[in-house]
């Protein structure tokens, strides 16, 4: 069992959501959902992390501890935090992803992350879609006779491998070696690297500064609709919620000066 | 220079007036197989099943065996509650004798869709190249020296992969709910009649025919129908059935009796309809005929215990034609399962089974998947710095000078 002093090495940290090696050797990490209580794993009791109070999803750990962890819970790969999608194209600027799950796309506005290297990249959802995977089929009307859309795909279990869901991400920042930076990465995202959607705490991190605005704002694919959704998005996580709205709403001034009408827009939208 | 439609739009033009015009007298024709179909006593049947057999091998045209009378219907079984559908298609690229490699590729589509509880659907394919020394030559006999694996003999090698693939996915398949394996076009290999014994032997006895063996085994295990699906049928087996009873003579012997011009023949009376069409005028959607024998040749002398049988069937959009290995139309419980999971899987699938539809869709090479297989043969051979034999036409056909 961890001891308390060992405990306090749990160390919120923005890494990789999987167990296994990190660029430095002997630097574990493990963050994920307990199998057995669902729980993030510190917050279970039979767990050697456990450690009361403390809830973190993601802690960084020795080799010994990883080692117990693989004892205790077997494969530890299924216990890692749910990943949403694969990224299918790449740039600095923004990334596509392919969602899992078909129908199964992260919310407008919501805070995702991929992972480059030792880098985090963070990344804000600007478009989503459901289509065909092959550009010359066109899905038909096929619901005459069923009663709900459920039934449809019950009755045709093909449709749910012929169809994707894409959701398109703007990087917005990353980080690295615990410090976050709010302008692009120097690389873009591998593809097929796994994507995630940001928990509360990370949330709460990346909106400490309100530095990523000023992307949101100025990129090509933003909109004044993403920066609304954006904001109203990280204030949800937050205890202060309209002090967080009335913050970003006095940066879009700043960004916006000499276009009131968009910044009346913007701020109409995040209004608390 | 591209084609020049001027040139064929009246040709076309007359095509479509011709058919035009014979329309009356296909609804003469088909009116009276209807009559003579309709009219056939239990007596007059039993005589009719005897004169087919008896002619059988001196008619030009082969006829279907004949279980029950023609024009009867049998309604649509009720759908089992949970049922899975397997169906294989393939698609293949030739050889090209212009390239450096003389190899051909066959791509196999492959579906499994469960219906019912835990709905699913697996969706994939395997392609396969085989090259010259082993598999392109198929046959080695002093008379036709070397035969290449193209044209009709890759589309028999395909088909029986199609089929052994088909077998091994019903092997593998787990749970015990019903199955129906699905095959597009016909379960008869036609082209093999043209070949020689050893290529029979190769695509029979080593191919199709343990394959059929296997899903019989399978089939003896668990409640699993194989069957074969033809969309717009042209066969008229059925129709040549009723042109034996129309012959004047005991029995109709082609060769014997009528040497001259066919038009002046009695049997001319229904000459030239299709299955289909008669079909057409007995079956509600749902409903299909009663069983017969295929009357192939190929089937009588080489399939043994795999006699082929067939109905058709009206799936809603069209009359099809199912073909069966003869023991799942031993059993009524088979035929029924086989009559509405077809028909299920063409309502699902608009007209057409929906695994077979998907199935194609995994197996099918495009022009461009043609050019890229092609251009990593030429790739595979720049990086074993071997020479580009391509043939001089190829090269003219691929670089369009002045």
């Amino acid at each position: 069992m961890l001891t308390g002093h060992q405990a306090t090495i749990l160390n919120h940290i923005c890494g990789l959501p999987t167990v296994g090696k990190q660029a430095k050797p002997k630097d574990y990490f493990y963050s994920g959902i307990c199998p057995m209580s669902k729980t993030p794993v510190p917050m279970h009791r039979d767990c050697p992390l456990y450690v009361k109070g403390v809830s973190r999803l993601h802690i960084r750990i020795n080799k010994k501890q990883f080692n117990l962890l693989s004892r205790h819970y077997g494969d530890l790969k299924g216990a890692t935090i749910e990943k949403i999608g694969e990224i299918i194209e790449s740039s600095i600027t923004e990334f596509v992803s392919q969602s899992y799950e078909l129908h199964q796309s992260p919310p407008f506005g919501s805070l995702a992350k991929t992972a480059i290297g030792s880098q985090v990249v963070f990344a804000v959802v600007y478009f989503a879609a459901t289509l065909s995977i092959e550009p010359g089929r066109k899905p038909v009307a096929r619901g005459r006779d069923e009663t709900s859309s459920d039934d449809i795909y019950r009755q045709h279990p093909q449709l749910a491998q012929l169809l994707r869901t894409e959701f398109h991400s703007l990087v917005v920042g990353y980080s690295e070696e615990n410090t976050l930076y709010n302008y692009l990465p120097p690389f873009p995202a591998r593809i097929h690297s796994f994507v995630y959607l940001c928990d509360e705490s990370e949330r709460q991190r990346f909106s400490k500064s309100l530095d990523f605005l000023s992307l949101l704002v100025k990129a090509p694919q933003g909109s004044d609709e993403l920066t609304a959704a954006c904001l109203r998005y990280l204030a949800a996580s937050k205890e202060d919620k309209r002090d967080f709205l009335v913050s970003g709403g006095r940066e879009l001034s700043r960004l916006l000066a000499g276009e009131p009408q968009r910044l009346n827009s913007i701020l109409k939208k995040i209004r608390p | 220079m591209s084609l020049d439609l001027e040139q064929v739009a009246l040709p076309i033009r007359d095509f479509a007036q011709q058919l035009k015009s014979g329309e009356r007298e296909v609804k003469l024709r088909l009116e009276r197989a209807v009559t003579i179909t309709t009219a056939l006593d239990h007596q007059e049947l039993a005589d009719l099943r005897q004169k087919i057999e008896s002619s059988r091998g001196k008619v030009r045209w082969p006829a279907a065996g004949l279980f029950d009378n023609v024009c009867h219907s049998y309604p649509l079984p009720s759908l089992p509650q949970n049922f899975s559908v397997l169906a294989v298609d393939g698609s293949h690229i030739e050889i090209d004798r212009h390239r450096a490699i003389q190899c051909y590729l066959i791509n196999l589509g492959q579906v499994i869709l469960r219906y019912g509880e835990k709905a699913y659907a697996s969706l994939s394919n395997k392609a396969f190249l085989s090259g010259k020394d082993k598999d392109v030559i198929i046959d080695n006999t002093p008379d036709e020296s070397e035969e290449p694996s193209n044209g009709e003999l890759l589309n028999i090698r395909s088909s029986v992969e199609e089929c052994q693939l088909l077998a091994k996915m019903a092997g593998e398949l787990p749970g015990t709910e019903p199955v129906l394996a699905l095959l597009d076009g016909t379960l008869i290999l036609w082209g093999l009649g043209r070949q020689t014994p050893s290529v029979r032997q190769l695509f029979l006895n080593k191919g199709l025919l343990p394959a059929l063996d296997k899903i019989k085994a399978i089939a003896g295990l668990r409640q699993l129908s194989l069957a074969s699906y033809i969309s717009s049928p042209r066969s008229t087996d059925v129709v040549n059935a009723i042109r034996i009873s129309l012959c004047k003579y005991q029995i109709s012997d082609c060769s014997q009796y009528c040497f001259t011009t066919e038009s002046t023949q009695e049997c001319q009376a229904v000459g030239g309809l299709l299955d289909r069409e008669l079909f057409g005028r007995f079956l509600d959607p749902g409903e299909r005929t009663p069983l017969f024998v295929s009357p192939s040749s190929i089937v009588r002398n080489y399939y043994g215990e795999h006699q082929v049988y067939f109905f058709y069937l009206n799936v809603g959009e069209e009359i099809a034609r199912v073909e069966i290995p003869c023991w799942i139309g031993e059993q009524s419980t088979l035929i029924e399962l086989t009559h509405v999971l077809v028909y299920d899987q063409c309502r699902r699938g608009l007209g057409y089974p929906v695994a077979l539809s998907e199935a194609h869709q995994q197996a099918v090479v495009t022009m461009a998947d043609k050019d890229n297989f092609w251009r990593l043969v030429e790739q595979a051979l720049v990086d074993y710095s071997l020479p580009g034999q391509e043939s001089a036409k190829s090269r003219s056909k691929q670089t369009r000078w002045l």
